[in-house]
């Protein structure tokens, strides 16, 4: 098994953090992983985007040339990254800022209003982790109670509501996922 | 008190390179006479610069370092730094200082680093053949300047003590001069009070001797003294320029 | 002691740490930010030295005067700082002051770019300064390796008296992959009784010093310098092999560009594809000429190939490894660009094919 996550959006939102969540949930799994980022002057406002691997073998090269699942944030992002999909595998979309359908027909695609589960979960912060959601229900890479586990270490600190509302929106992106089959 | 007429113990028995009438070797003496007097030889680190003086490991008997051209003080930060219980110095002249090593002597001041610099101006780049330095006086004629430095050219003689004076870092910054024996007292009493500053912790000192240099002047001795006294100085007026003293340090 | 999820530039600093590194001195520069700033924050936590310097030149001489005092120091930066760096880095090798010297290449040449490069090859395994000197060189390709050898380059460097560069790139700074710290096994300490200090203890004067001006003395210096790096050859030299028994192509490559090349030479394997090797210097200083020499001689081998993120820099020290024996190739990218696995696979295919007909 090696999955080859390709995750992008807008910096901001949380594009390179969800992308960590991933390796620290493949780590508990005793996986190998590695998380490659974008990176340039353009952080903020721009565009930003990290590879991630999740692997029961070594990883070689911590760059792929085509993705097993794909979680795209934005539509430049989607223009820019749409042709990297490896035929068969997923791409699950922030359907709320994504107006342009899918040209590839070849993948299974997966259209998440994020940006308003998100504030149904208390904030449009959480964005990232609707999507993590979404994933874990689409490709079953790493388990909901792993992700949980690390999202009570990665928030933890930040207080109870915190950790309340990313669990929640963690939830609501999987149900999404859940109830469109 | 009796007098002594000896070396001091933080000089070596090797003699002097240094050409009839150069005041380096005065200002070494100085040096080593402080050090001797406060007892810090055994942990004094020198650091020579490139220029006339950059033997001056050969003649200091403290431990001794070179360092690259005008980046004494960025040394001395590294050594003192990671060994603050030593008493570290750096001699330079004025091309190695006040040219190639500006930036290294001013963040060092501004820093506040805990560090003694002796600086020896001599209007000139001595060892190289008597360039024109930052510090060349206006007129004055060098190898590099064979017309005579012209401010539209060349600018103006860069005064580091001021500068330097202007840094929120340096605790105790003085122009002296080695032109005679009033003076060279003076010099010494300067140079001791740094390398006292630095053994209580009070942060950066610079004392900038004015100096001869006969041979690239092509002046005798005794010239070349009558002209640091009658037209270096006023060029640089001497004086303290920065003195936190005992409490504000 | 479990992994942990760092990025290169911070893991490198925490394996510093743990190596006894007492001193730090940097100056900002993309992409390795984060090891100044990873420093920062926990030097003056452990009572050691973090100092951000006015510029490269005053880094390097800042390393330059702890060095001097037999301290473990520590600066990098990415390919134009370490240019700035070249005087104090020949300096320091020529003092025979221990030091490491981290370079996160970016592209070049100039302000360049800010993406990954391995064009400061030559300028690394040649010195890169003025005069007859060399570094040693690691080349890591994984976190975990750039941690065990950041920690190694300690060792050596104290050992030989000289200064140890970490020849990595950019995407070694950003990405973060699992490491395990909190194992280092150092060598037997070097005597380090040459190093300024002071006169405590009755030792003899220290003089720091790279100036000799008669020429038989600095011959004399240097050639004392050539023998520490024979010594250096024959103990130091460090390689991976891959694949390279009965292989049919070698290819040659290191740090980030060599996993490439590994992917690569995996798929194929998968794909029952021809039958490629990879001899990846670990050590680009002392150079694995051997290795190289022979993998190629195999009867099997019908060419060699470089790969590299620069326009054909260590296929000099390949072919003069090959000497002959097989043709060399290059293949690379330049100015920050990297060569993708897919064309890293056309390029094997095309000289496998080749060779085959």
């Amino acid at each position: 098994m090696e999955e080859q996550v390709l995750i992008a959006g807008f910096g901001g939102q949380g594009v390179l953090s969800l992308g960590k969540i991933l390796c620290f949930a493949g780590m508990k799994k005793d996986y190998n992983v590695s998380w490659l980022p974008s990176y340039g002057p353009e952080v903020r406002g721009g565009t930003a985007n990290c590879q991630v691997i999740v692997s029961d073998q070594e990883i070689a090269s911590p760059m792929f040339e085509a993705s097993t699942a794909m979680l795209i944030f934005n539509e430049p992002s989607l223009h820019k990254f749409e042709e990297w999909a490896r035929p068969g595998s997923a791409i699950l979309l922030n359907a709320s800022l994504i107006a342009s359908p899918l040209t590839r027909q070849d993948v299974r695609a997966y259209y998440v209003p994020a940006s308003e589960l998100a504030e149904q979960a208390g904030s449009l912060q959480c964005l990232n982790i609707v999507m993590l959601g979404a994933y874990v229900a689409a490709c079953h890479t790493v388990d909901e109670e792993t992700v949980q586990a690390v999202l009570t270490e990665t928030f933890g600190a930040k207080g109870e509501a915190v950790l309340q509302m990313n669990l929640r929106a963690l939830d609501l992106g999987k149900t999404y996922i859940q109830t469109q089959k | 008190m009796a007098k002594e007429c000896r070396r001091p113990k933080a000089l070596t028995d090797t003699p002097f390179h240094y050409c009839p009438g150069c005041t380096h070797g005065i200002v070494h003496r100085l040096v080593a006479e402080a050090i001797d007097h406060l007892g810090i030889r055994e942990k004094t680190v020198g650091i020579a610069p490139v220029g006339c003086a950059v033997f001056a490991y050969n003649y200091f008997n403290t431990d001794m370092l070179e360092a690259a051209h005008g980046r004494a003080p960025a040394v001395a930060t590294g050594m003192k730094r990671v060994r603050p219980d030593n008493i570290v110095f750096t001699y330079q002249g004025d091309g190695d200082l006040s040219s190639i090593g500006c930036a290294e002597i001013t963040h060092a001041a501004n820093r506040g680093e805990n560090i003694t610099v002796i600086f020896i101006n001599n209007a000139v780049y001595g060892m190289t053949g008597g360039q024109m330095a930052p510090t060349t006086l206006l007129g004055q004629v060098t190898t590099t300047s064979p017309y005579g430095r012209d401010p539209k050219d060349s600018g103006y003689p860069l005064h580091m003590a001021e500068l330097l004076a202007t840094t929120r870092g340096a605790a105790y910054i003085e122009r002296v001069s080695a032109h005679d024996v009033p003076h060279i007292r003076k010099a010494g009493q300067a140079i001791e009070k740094a390398f006292r500053y630095q053994m209580e912790g009070k942060g950066f000192s610079m004392i900038e001797v004015l100096s001869t240099c006969p041979t690239n002047w092509g002046m005798t001795p005794v010239q070349a003294m009558q002209w640091v006294k009658d037209e270096m100085v006023a060029q640089y007026p001497l004086g303290v320029y920065k003195d936190l003293g005992e409490k504000e340090a | 002691m479990a992994k942990i999820l760092m990025k290169g530039a911070e893991a490198i600093a925490e394996a510093a740490i743990e190596a006894g590194c007492q001193a730090y001195f940097g100056y900002p520069i993309t992409p390795q930010n984060e090891v100044p700033e990873y420093f920062a924050k926990r030097m003056p936590k452990l009572g050691r030295t973090f100092l951000q310097a006015e510029s490269e030149l005053a880094s390097i001489n800042m390393v330059y005067g702890a060095a001097s005092a037999g301290v473990r120091v520590m600066t990098s930066s990415s390919s134009p700082g370490i240019a700035l760096m070249q005087e104090g880095i020949s300096y320091l090798a020529a003092s025979r002051l221990p030091c490491v010297i981290a370079n996160f290449m970016r592209g070049g040449p100039g302000l360049g770019g800010i993406q990954p490069s391995q064009a400061d090859y030559f300028q690394a395994t040649r010195g890169g300064g003025n005069g007859d000197y060399y570094l040693v060189v690691y080349a890591p390709a994984t976190l975990q390796e750039m941690c065990d050898l950041t920690k190694e380059a300690f060792d050596v460097a104290e050992q030989y008296r000289l200064p140890v560069m970490i020849l990595a790139d950019g995407t070694l700074g950003q990405m973060m992959e699992p490491v395990e710290l909190g194992n280092y096994v150092p060598r037997t300490k070097a005597d380090m009784t040459w190093a300024a200090t002071g006169f405590q203890g009755g030792k003899p004067r220290s003089i720091i010093n790279s100036l000799y001006i008669q020429p038989e003395e600095l011959e004399e210096r240097c050639l004392a310098m050539f023998d520490t790096y024979r010594e250096i050859q024959a103990h130091e030299i460090r390689v991976e092999e891959f694949h390279v028994e009965g292989a049919q192509l070698i290819v040659g490559a290191y740090g980030t560009m060599a996993r490439i090349v590994k992917s690569v030479i995996m798929q194929l394997d998968q794909a029952g594809g021809p039958k490629v090797g990879l001899v990846r210097p670990i050590t680009l200083w002392p150079f694995p000429q051997e290795a190289f020499a022979k993998a190629a001689a195999q009867e099997s081998v019908q060419a060699v190939l470089s790969v590299e993120m620069s326009m054909g820099q260590m296929v000099e020290d390949i072919r003069l490894a090959v000497n002959g024996r097989k043709p060399v190739s290059f293949f690379g990218r330049t100015g920050g660009m990297i060569p993708t696995a897919k064309e890293v696979r056309e390029q094997i295919l095309a000289l496998c094919n080749g060779g085959k007909e």
